[in-house]
Protein backbone atom coordinates (compact mmCIF):
# COMPACT_ATOMS: atom_id res chain seq x y z
CA UNK A 1 0.00 0.00 0.00
CA UNK A 2 0.67 3.53 -0.36
CA UNK A 3 1.54 6.00 2.87
CA UNK A 4 2.41 9.54 2.53
CA UNK A 5 4.76 10.55 5.84
CA UNK A 6 5.80 14.23 6.37
CA UNK A 7 9.44 13.29 7.26
CA UNK A 8 11.38 16.18 8.68
CA UNK A 9 8.92 18.68 7.20
CA UNK A 10 8.73 17.40 3.22
CA UNK A 11 6.48 14.61 1.96
CA UNK A 12 7.63 11.25 1.17
CA UNK A 13 5.24 8.76 -0.82
CA UNK A 14 6.20 5.55 -0.13
CA UNK A 15 4.98 1.60 -1.02
CA UNK A 16 5.07 -0.11 2.36
CA UNK A 17 3.50 -3.77 3.23
CA UNK A 18 0.33 -3.29 5.32
CA UNK A 19 2.65 -4.94 8.87
CA UNK A 20 5.63 -2.94 8.14
CA UNK A 21 6.75 -0.47 11.19
CA UNK A 22 7.50 3.23 10.85
CA UNK A 23 11.29 1.75 11.71
CA UNK A 24 11.56 -0.64 8.99
CA UNK A 25 9.85 2.02 6.56
CA UNK A 26 12.04 5.35 8.03
CA UNK A 27 14.92 2.93 6.78
CA UNK A 28 14.54 1.43 4.12
CA UNK A 29 13.69 5.62 2.91
CA UNK A 30 17.70 6.40 4.11
CA UNK A 31 17.26 7.81 7.62
CA UNK A 32 19.59 6.21 8.88
CA UNK A 33 19.73 7.61 12.41
CA UNK A 34 16.81 5.52 13.29
CA UNK A 35 18.38 2.72 14.87
CA UNK A 36 17.23 -1.33 14.52
CA UNK A 37 18.12 -1.85 18.36
CA UNK A 38 15.89 -4.12 19.87
CA UNK A 39 12.73 -4.01 17.59
CA UNK A 40 11.10 -4.49 20.48
CA UNK A 41 9.96 -1.32 22.31
CA UNK A 42 13.00 -1.68 25.05
CA UNK A 43 15.98 -0.10 23.96
CA UNK A 44 14.51 3.98 22.50
CA UNK A 45 17.53 3.67 19.82
CA UNK A 46 14.87 4.24 16.80
CA UNK A 47 13.05 6.87 18.68
CA UNK A 48 11.38 9.50 16.17
CA UNK A 49 9.18 12.76 16.86
CA UNK A 50 5.62 11.95 15.91
CA UNK A 51 3.71 14.63 15.89
CA UNK A 52 6.16 16.69 17.97
CA UNK A 53 6.09 13.43 20.58
CA UNK A 54 8.56 10.36 20.92
CA UNK A 55 8.26 7.52 20.17
CA UNK A 56 9.91 4.23 19.62
CA UNK A 57 8.76 3.64 15.93
CA UNK A 58 9.57 0.28 16.21
CA UNK A 59 6.18 -0.04 18.06
CA UNK A 60 4.00 2.17 15.40
CA UNK A 61 3.11 0.80 12.16
CA UNK A 62 3.64 2.56 8.99
CA UNK A 63 0.20 3.13 8.52
CA UNK A 64 -0.50 4.99 11.88
CA UNK A 65 1.86 7.46 10.39
CA UNK A 66 0.19 8.38 7.30
CA UNK A 67 -0.13 12.21 7.39
CA UNK A 68 1.90 12.95 10.36
CA UNK A 69 4.43 14.88 10.82
CA UNK A 70 7.86 12.74 11.59
CA UNK A 71 11.07 13.91 12.61
CA UNK A 72 14.01 11.83 12.64
CA UNK A 73 17.94 13.65 14.02
CA UNK A 74 18.39 13.91 10.42
CA UNK A 75 15.57 16.83 10.62
CA UNK A 76 16.99 18.48 13.54
CA UNK A 77 20.51 19.24 12.58
CA UNK A 78 23.62 18.47 10.56
CA UNK A 79 27.02 17.86 10.61
CA UNK A 80 28.66 21.22 9.51
CA UNK A 81 25.37 23.10 10.18
CA UNK A 82 24.20 24.90 12.99
CA UNK A 83 23.81 22.10 15.48
CA UNK A 84 20.52 22.02 17.28
CA UNK A 85 21.37 23.11 20.90
CA UNK A 86 20.89 19.91 22.59
CA UNK A 87 23.19 18.55 19.77
CA UNK A 88 26.09 20.94 20.60
CA UNK A 89 25.63 20.19 24.55
CA UNK A 90 26.11 16.47 24.48
CA UNK A 91 29.33 17.56 22.12
CA UNK A 92 30.26 19.84 24.86
CA UNK A 93 29.73 17.49 27.92
CA UNK A 94 31.43 14.25 26.12
CA UNK A 95 28.15 12.85 26.30
CA UNK A 96 28.78 10.82 22.81
CA UNK A 97 30.75 7.26 22.93
CA UNK A 98 29.33 4.78 21.01
CA UNK A 99 27.09 7.19 19.78
CA UNK A 100 24.54 4.57 19.14
CA UNK A 101 21.43 5.81 21.44
CA UNK A 102 22.48 9.23 20.48
CA UNK A 103 20.10 9.86 18.01
CA UNK A 104 16.80 8.63 19.91
CA UNK A 105 18.42 9.99 23.33
CA UNK A 106 18.26 13.70 21.40
CA UNK A 107 14.85 13.22 19.94
CA UNK A 108 13.78 12.10 23.56
CA UNK A 109 15.00 14.99 25.23
CA UNK A 110 13.84 17.32 22.68
CA UNK A 111 10.52 15.75 23.45
CA UNK A 112 11.14 16.74 26.96
CA UNK A 113 12.32 20.02 27.17
CA UNK A 114 9.56 21.04 24.61
CA UNK A 115 6.65 20.28 26.75
CA UNK A 116 8.30 20.44 30.16
CA UNK A 117 11.11 23.49 28.97
CA UNK A 118 12.67 23.71 32.68
CA UNK A 119 12.80 19.92 33.51
CA UNK A 120 14.72 18.80 36.87
CA UNK A 121 17.19 16.44 36.84
CA UNK A 122 15.31 14.05 38.15
CA UNK A 123 12.66 14.83 35.14
CA UNK A 124 15.36 14.05 32.57
CA UNK A 125 16.30 10.88 34.40
CA UNK A 126 12.95 9.78 34.14
CA UNK A 127 12.17 10.75 30.72
CA UNK A 128 15.50 8.93 29.95
CA UNK A 129 13.64 5.77 31.39
CA UNK A 130 13.51 4.23 27.92
CA UNK A 131 16.49 4.86 26.17
CA UNK A 132 19.79 2.24 27.01
CA UNK A 133 22.72 3.85 26.91
CA UNK A 134 25.66 1.21 27.42
CA UNK A 135 28.82 3.09 27.36
CA UNK A 136 28.44 6.28 29.13
CA UNK A 137 26.04 6.02 32.36
CA UNK A 138 23.90 8.46 31.63
CA UNK A 139 25.64 11.41 33.57
CA UNK A 140 27.08 13.42 30.72
CA UNK A 141 23.71 12.44 28.82
CA UNK A 142 22.08 14.08 31.91
CA UNK A 143 24.50 17.09 32.01
CA UNK A 144 23.65 17.84 28.17
CA UNK A 145 20.10 17.87 28.44
CA UNK A 146 20.49 20.45 31.60
CA UNK A 147 22.37 22.81 29.66
CA UNK A 148 20.74 22.34 26.22
CA UNK A 149 17.67 23.01 28.28
CA UNK A 150 19.31 26.65 29.95
CA UNK A 151 20.26 27.54 26.79
CA UNK A 152 16.51 27.25 25.45
CA UNK A 153 15.19 28.65 27.73
CA UNK A 154 18.27 32.01 27.26
CA UNK A 155 17.00 31.86 24.05
CA UNK A 156 13.58 31.86 24.00
CA UNK A 157 13.54 34.96 26.44
CA UNK A 158 16.28 36.44 25.12
CA UNK B 1 10.11 -6.80 5.75
CA UNK B 2 7.91 -7.38 7.88
CA UNK B 3 7.79 -8.95 11.36
CA UNK B 4 4.33 -10.50 10.83
CA UNK B 5 1.45 -12.03 7.90
CA UNK B 6 -0.35 -8.59 8.12
CA UNK B 7 -1.60 -7.69 4.51
CA UNK B 8 -4.27 -5.65 4.94
CA UNK B 9 -4.49 -2.13 6.76
CA UNK B 10 -8.15 -0.45 6.78
CA UNK B 11 -8.87 3.21 8.09
CA UNK B 12 -12.56 3.47 9.11
CA UNK B 13 -13.58 6.38 9.26
CA UNK B 14 -16.71 6.16 11.55
CA UNK B 15 -17.50 3.50 14.29
CA UNK B 16 -20.01 1.99 11.93
CA UNK B 17 -17.72 0.96 9.58
CA UNK B 18 -15.11 0.20 11.85
CA UNK B 19 -18.05 -2.31 13.43
CA UNK B 20 -18.88 -3.27 9.78
CA UNK B 21 -15.20 -4.67 9.70
CA UNK B 22 -14.87 -6.59 12.74
CA UNK B 23 -18.03 -7.93 13.21
CA UNK B 24 -17.61 -10.69 11.89
CA UNK B 25 -15.70 -12.06 14.79
CA UNK B 26 -12.76 -13.26 12.14
CA UNK B 27 -9.72 -13.73 13.99
CA UNK B 28 -7.80 -12.70 11.23
CA UNK B 29 -8.77 -9.17 11.57
CA UNK B 30 -7.79 -7.36 14.77
CA UNK B 31 -8.59 -3.72 15.81
CA UNK B 32 -5.40 -1.20 16.26
CA UNK B 33 -5.04 1.37 18.61
CA UNK B 34 -1.79 2.40 19.63
CA UNK B 35 -0.01 -0.69 18.24
CA UNK B 36 2.17 -1.35 21.05
CA UNK B 37 1.43 -4.90 21.31
CA UNK B 38 0.80 -5.91 17.84
CA UNK B 39 3.76 -4.85 16.17
CA UNK B 40 6.12 -7.13 18.45
CA UNK B 41 3.42 -10.08 18.82
CA UNK B 42 1.01 -9.54 16.09
CA UNK B 43 -0.75 -13.31 16.26
CA UNK B 44 -0.06 -15.30 13.30
CA UNK B 45 -3.19 -15.41 12.04
CA UNK B 46 -3.60 -11.75 11.91
CA UNK B 47 -3.43 -10.35 8.21
CA UNK B 48 -5.98 -7.48 8.83
CA UNK B 49 -5.55 -4.80 11.27
CA UNK B 50 -8.51 -1.87 11.58
CA UNK B 51 -6.58 1.20 12.47
CA UNK B 52 -9.36 2.94 14.32
CA UNK B 53 -7.74 6.15 14.52
CA UNK B 54 -9.93 8.35 12.29
CA UNK B 55 -13.15 6.23 13.98
CA UNK B 56 -12.71 7.06 17.59
CA UNK B 57 -11.82 10.48 18.75
CA UNK B 58 -8.76 11.40 21.05
CA UNK B 59 -10.14 14.22 23.45
CA UNK B 60 -10.83 14.95 27.06
CA UNK B 61 -13.67 16.91 27.80
CA UNK B 62 -15.03 17.82 31.36
CA UNK B 63 -18.10 18.67 33.07
CA UNK B 64 -19.16 21.22 35.24
CA UNK B 65 -20.10 18.22 38.04
CA UNK B 66 -16.15 17.50 37.80
CA UNK B 67 -16.72 14.78 35.20
CA UNK B 68 -14.06 13.94 32.66
CA UNK B 69 -14.77 11.73 29.51
CA UNK B 70 -11.45 10.46 28.04
CA UNK B 71 -12.33 9.22 24.12
CA UNK B 72 -10.59 6.05 23.86
CA UNK B 73 -7.48 7.26 21.50
CA UNK B 74 -6.40 9.68 23.82
CA UNK B 75 -2.68 8.11 24.42
CA UNK B 76 -1.64 7.90 27.95
CA UNK B 77 0.78 11.15 28.48
CA UNK B 78 -2.27 12.99 26.73
CA UNK B 79 -4.06 11.67 29.99
CA UNK B 80 -1.09 12.58 32.23
CA UNK B 81 -0.80 15.92 31.12
CA UNK B 82 -3.89 17.23 31.13
CA UNK B 83 -4.80 19.79 33.84
CA UNK B 84 -8.35 18.62 34.62
CA UNK B 85 -7.09 14.93 35.22
CA UNK B 86 -3.72 16.77 37.20
CA UNK B 87 -6.41 17.75 40.01
CA UNK B 88 -9.57 15.15 39.91
CA UNK B 89 -8.55 13.21 43.29
CA UNK B 90 -5.79 13.96 44.17
CA UNK B 91 -3.76 13.95 40.55
CA UNK B 92 -3.78 9.68 41.02
CA UNK B 93 -4.39 9.22 37.87
CA UNK B 94 -0.72 11.59 36.96
CA UNK B 95 0.78 10.04 39.47
CA UNK B 96 -0.39 6.68 38.52
CA UNK B 97 0.68 7.37 34.63
CA UNK B 98 3.91 8.06 35.43
CA UNK B 99 5.10 4.47 36.46
CA UNK B 100 3.73 3.19 33.44
CA UNK B 101 6.72 1.77 30.90
CA UNK B 102 8.89 5.44 29.99
CA UNK B 103 7.31 8.25 27.88
CA UNK B 104 8.53 6.61 24.35
CA UNK B 105 5.67 4.32 25.21
CA UNK B 106 3.18 6.57 26.70
CA UNK B 107 3.31 8.47 23.96
CA UNK B 108 1.84 6.07 21.83
CA UNK B 109 -0.03 3.70 24.40
CA UNK B 110 -4.04 4.40 23.72
CA UNK B 111 -6.31 4.12 27.03
CA UNK B 112 -8.68 2.33 25.22
CA UNK B 113 -6.28 0.11 23.81
CA UNK B 114 -4.83 -0.04 27.09
CA UNK B 115 -8.22 -1.36 28.48
CA UNK B 116 -9.11 -3.84 25.93
CA UNK B 117 -5.95 -5.41 26.62
CA UNK B 118 -7.07 -5.73 30.32
CA UNK B 119 -3.97 -7.41 32.29
CA UNK B 120 -1.00 -6.19 33.52
CA UNK B 121 -1.91 -3.02 34.26
CA UNK B 122 -1.44 -0.05 36.48
CA UNK B 123 -4.42 2.23 34.80
CA UNK B 124 -6.96 -0.45 35.35
CA UNK B 125 -6.90 -1.01 39.67
CA UNK B 126 -7.16 2.79 39.32
CA UNK B 127 -9.95 3.54 37.09
CA UNK B 128 -11.88 1.15 39.05
CA UNK B 129 -11.13 3.00 42.00
CA UNK B 130 -12.40 5.95 40.20
CA UNK B 131 -15.51 4.31 39.75
CA UNK B 132 -15.39 4.94 35.83
CA UNK B 133 -17.28 3.71 33.27
CA UNK B 134 -17.19 3.38 29.52
CA UNK B 135 -18.74 3.29 26.32
CA UNK B 136 -18.02 0.33 23.75
CA UNK B 137 -19.39 -0.10 20.55
CA UNK B 138 -20.68 -3.31 18.87
CA UNK B 139 -23.01 -1.82 16.49
CA UNK B 140 -24.96 0.97 19.25
CA UNK B 141 -23.18 2.41 22.08
CA UNK B 142 -23.98 1.34 25.40
CA UNK B 143 -21.95 2.81 28.44
CA UNK B 144 -21.18 0.42 31.35
CA UNK B 145 -19.32 0.49 34.68
CA UNK B 146 -16.03 -0.78 34.09
CA UNK B 147 -15.93 -2.97 36.51
CA UNK B 148 -19.05 -4.75 34.78
CA UNK B 149 -17.29 -4.58 31.36
CA UNK B 150 -14.51 -6.85 32.98
CA UNK B 151 -17.47 -9.33 33.68
CA UNK B 152 -19.36 -9.39 31.04
CA UNK B 153 -19.71 -11.25 27.66
CA UNK B 154 -18.82 -8.39 25.40
CA UNK B 155 -14.84 -9.27 25.90
CA UNK B 156 -15.16 -12.48 24.34
CA UNK B 157 -16.50 -10.81 20.97
CA UNK B 158 -15.81 -8.09 18.57
CA UNK B 159 -16.30 -4.61 20.66
CA UNK B 160 -14.64 -1.31 20.33
CA UNK B 161 -14.17 0.75 23.15
CA UNK B 162 -14.99 4.25 22.43
CA UNK B 163 -15.01 6.51 25.77
CA UNK B 164 -13.48 6.02 29.55
CA UNK B 165 -15.74 8.26 31.71
CA UNK B 166 -14.62 9.56 34.99
CA UNK B 167 -17.81 10.77 37.27
CA UNK B 168 -17.19 13.89 39.69
CA UNK B 169 -16.39 12.75 43.07
CA UNK B 170 -16.86 13.92 46.38
CA UNK B 171 -13.56 16.26 48.10
CA UNK B 172 -11.41 13.59 49.15
CA UNK B 173 -8.27 12.26 48.27
CA UNK B 174 -6.91 8.98 46.56
CA UNK B 175 -3.42 7.32 46.67
CA UNK B 176 -1.64 4.35 44.01
CA UNK B 177 1.48 2.44 44.80
CA UNK B 178 2.96 -0.15 43.19
CA UNK B 179 6.00 -3.02 42.98
CA UNK B 180 8.17 -4.58 40.42
CA UNK B 181 11.21 -5.56 39.83
CA UNK B 182 12.35 -3.12 37.95
CA UNK B 183 10.93 0.53 37.34
CA UNK B 184 10.47 -0.13 33.79
CA UNK B 185 8.69 -3.36 34.54
CA UNK B 186 5.16 -4.85 34.97
CA UNK B 187 3.91 -4.57 38.09
CA UNK B 188 4.09 -7.64 40.92
CA UNK B 189 1.29 -5.78 42.58
CA UNK B 190 -0.23 -2.53 42.88
CA UNK B 191 -2.39 -1.01 45.23
CA UNK B 192 -5.31 2.34 44.51
CA UNK B 193 -7.05 3.63 47.61
CA UNK B 194 -9.84 6.68 47.28
CA UNK B 195 -11.24 8.36 50.31
CA UNK B 196 -14.08 10.53 50.00
CA UNK B 197 -14.88 12.80 52.65
CA UNK B 198 -12.72 14.71 54.21
CA UNK B 199 -13.85 15.10 58.17
CA UNK B 200 -13.02 11.96 60.51
CA UNK B 201 -15.55 9.51 58.70
CA UNK B 202 -15.26 8.82 55.53
CA UNK B 203 -18.35 9.09 53.23
CA UNK B 204 -17.04 5.85 50.85
CA UNK B 205 -13.95 4.34 50.09
CA UNK B 206 -12.34 2.03 47.86
CA UNK B 207 -9.45 -0.35 48.42
CA UNK B 208 -8.26 -1.96 45.25
CA UNK B 209 -5.17 -4.56 44.61
CA UNK B 210 -4.29 -5.01 41.08
CA UNK B 211 -1.85 -6.95 39.19
CA UNK B 212 -2.38 -10.23 40.50
CA UNK B 213 -5.49 -11.18 40.10
CA UNK B 214 -5.02 -9.77 36.52
CA UNK B 215 -7.12 -6.53 36.62
CA UNK B 216 -8.22 -5.17 40.21
CA UNK B 217 -9.94 -6.79 43.06
CA UNK B 218 -12.00 -4.95 45.89
CA UNK B 219 -10.89 -5.69 49.02
CA UNK B 220 -14.39 -5.39 50.52
CA UNK B 221 -13.59 -5.94 54.18
CA UNK B 222 -10.86 -3.44 54.81
CA UNK B 223 -13.66 -1.05 52.75
CA UNK B 224 -15.70 -1.95 55.64
CA UNK B 225 -13.60 -1.38 58.07
CA UNK B 226 -12.19 2.09 57.27
CA UNK B 227 -16.08 3.40 56.99
CA UNK B 228 -16.56 2.35 60.27
CA UNK B 229 -13.27 3.47 61.74
CA UNK B 230 -12.18 6.09 59.38
CA UNK B 231 -8.39 6.99 58.86
CA UNK B 232 -7.74 6.43 62.70
CA UNK B 233 -4.44 4.48 62.91
CA UNK B 234 -5.97 1.39 64.42
CA UNK B 235 -8.60 1.11 61.27
CA UNK B 236 -5.80 1.33 59.06
CA UNK B 237 -3.76 -1.13 60.58
CA UNK B 238 -6.89 -3.31 60.28
CA UNK B 239 -7.52 -2.42 56.89
CA UNK B 240 -4.12 -3.35 55.30
CA UNK B 241 -4.13 -7.01 57.29
CA UNK B 242 -7.80 -7.32 55.54
CA UNK B 243 -6.72 -6.68 52.28
CA UNK B 244 -4.06 -8.69 52.65
CA UNK B 245 -5.88 -11.31 53.85
CA UNK B 246 -9.09 -11.79 51.37
CA UNK B 247 -7.47 -10.45 48.05
CA UNK B 248 -6.36 -13.54 46.50
CA UNK B 249 -3.16 -13.99 44.86
CA UNK B 250 -1.27 -16.37 42.87
CA UNK B 251 2.36 -17.61 42.88
CA UNK B 252 4.17 -16.86 39.24
CA UNK B 253 7.87 -16.97 38.65
CA UNK B 254 8.74 -13.33 39.90
CA UNK B 255 6.56 -13.82 42.76
CA UNK B 256 4.96 -16.08 45.09
CA UNK B 257 1.55 -16.06 46.14
CA UNK B 258 2.41 -15.17 49.63
CA UNK B 259 4.82 -12.16 48.94
CA UNK B 260 1.93 -10.73 47.24
CA UNK B 261 -0.27 -10.70 49.73
CA UNK B 262 2.30 -9.68 52.22
CA UNK B 263 2.45 -6.62 49.44
CA UNK B 264 -1.05 -5.89 49.26
CA UNK B 265 -0.68 -5.54 53.33
CA UNK B 266 1.94 -3.24 53.05
CA UNK B 267 0.54 -1.01 50.40
CA UNK B 268 -2.70 -0.79 51.37
CA UNK B 269 -1.11 0.39 54.53
CA UNK B 270 1.40 3.37 52.83
CA UNK B 271 -1.48 4.36 50.93
CA UNK B 272 -4.25 4.94 53.53
CA UNK B 273 -1.33 7.06 55.49
CA UNK B 274 -0.55 9.06 52.96
CA UNK B 275 -4.44 9.47 52.00
CA UNK B 276 -5.02 10.43 55.87
CA UNK B 277 -1.87 12.80 55.78
CA UNK B 278 -3.04 14.72 53.21
CA UNK B 279 -6.52 14.97 54.73
CA UNK B 280 -5.02 15.76 57.83
CA UNK B 281 -2.93 19.34 55.94
CA UNK B 282 -6.51 19.79 54.37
Amino acid sequence: MKVTLIVNGSPVETDVNAGDTLLDTLRRLGFTSVKDGCANGDCGTCAVLVDGRAVTSCLMFAGQAEDRTITTLEGLGRAGEALHPLQQALLDAGGVQCGYCIPGMILTAADLITHHPNPTRSEIESYLAGNLCRCTGYVKQVEAIERAAEVLQETDHG
Amino acid sequence: MSRNHVHTYRRPASQAEAWRLIESGDPAVRLLSGGTDLTIACPPEVTTLVDVRHAVGSTIRTGEDGSIDIEAMATLTAVAEHPALRSHVSGVMPDMLRHVGGPLLRNLCTIGGHLARGKLSDVIPVLLALDADVTVYTGGAERLALADYYESDLRAGPHLITTVHLPGLPAGSASFLRFSRTAFDFPIINVCCRVDGIGPEPTDVRVLAGATPLRGTRANRAEAILRGGGLSDQSISEAAAAARDEVPTRSGWVASAEYRSHLIGVLVERCLRRIASRLERG
